[in-house]
């Protein structure tokens, strides 16, 4: 009947959200952006591993869209929220610049070195670490950004990062 | 941003006033901790008992500080909120940054 956007192009929305907003990309209105999806996110997600990981994807996506998408111009940027059984989708849309493909989530970079001491490139490290289903799309008038995180994924990193650290910490 | 400062018997002990470290602040911080910090003096204890959030500017801050401080003087960063904590696991800064135990014990291992 309608013209439907095709699925490549567009992840489908299959439901209306529980919680979306719209905010200026500015680095000073982040944290209560954050704050206000905190506080829209069900009761029982509250003191989970959820609750933390939410917050650390979210700022870091944020600030990719601010630093690099929006990098030269003044924007908005639209978020929408589901419940999932054990966890949430999410779906980010910015009416800014391609992501340069070093700062975009298809490049597989390597985690920075610890023991190199670098002050940048935490941003994807923690994004991948912690999301699932990690989708980016360019569209003709800006990027989207989906993804998940869940409670059983956050379980299995929380282990890893663990395992990780126990016999190997402080060999340097 | 705020810093309060103590002396105290493992060295000056730094107390950082604010809910996050972020984008929007890491400048900030980095200006106000030169402000109160000599090159040269007791050990740094960076206590972020009153900050709840880190993200990865506020992690290059943290590093950049280290890296200034660790040789001339040492640096501890102590009382790291849950999500601080966790950033620190994912990025395992907490290999190269010297993290204290909060002063309440644990038996948990």
């Amino acid at each position: 009947m309608f013209w439907r956007p095709k699925r490549h192009m567009m992840p489908v929305e299959p439901t209306p959200a529980h919680f979306q907003t719209r905010f200026a990309a500015n680095h000073l209105v982040t944290g209560e952006v954050l704050a206000e999806v905190l506080k829209g996110l069900p009761p029982e997600i509250a003191e989970t591993a959820l609750h933390i990981a939410i917050q650390i994807v979210l700022a870091e996506v944020i600030n990719n869209i601010i630093d690099h998408a929006y990098r030269d111009t003044l924007g908005q940027i639209e978020l929408k929220l589901w419940h999932r059984p054990q966890g949430v989708q999410v779906m980010i849309h910015d009416q800014g610049q391609p992501m340069p493909l070093e700062h975009g989530p298809q490049t597989r970079l390597s985690a920075p070195d610890p023991h190199a001491l670098p002050e940048r490139g935490f941003g994807w490290l923690l994004i991948r670490s912690l999301a699932h289903d990690l989708r980016y799309t360019r569209l003709p008038d800006g990027n989207q950004l989906s993804f998940q995180l869940s409670l059983p994924h956050l379980e299995q990193v929380t282990k890893a990062s663990h395992r990780q650290l126990s016999p190997a910490t402080g060999a340097l | 941003m705020q810093i309060e400062t103590q002396n105290s018997a493992e060295g000056l002990r730094l107390r950082v006033m604010a809910p996050r470290i972020d984008a929007a602040t890491a400048l900030a911080f980095k200006e106000k901790i030169r402000e109160v910090v000599q090159p040269d003096g007791s050990a740094i204890v960076l206590d972020l008992a009153t900050v709840s959030f880190i993200d990865s500017s506020g992690l290059g801050a943290l590093v950049s500080l280290h890296k200034a401080l660790h040789d001339v003087r040492g640096i501890t960063f102590t009382n790291l909120s849950p999500a601080v904590a966790q950033v620190f696991r994912l990025t395992r800064l907490d290999e190269v940054l010297h993290v204290l135990a909060p002063q309440e014990t644990h038996d948990a291992s």
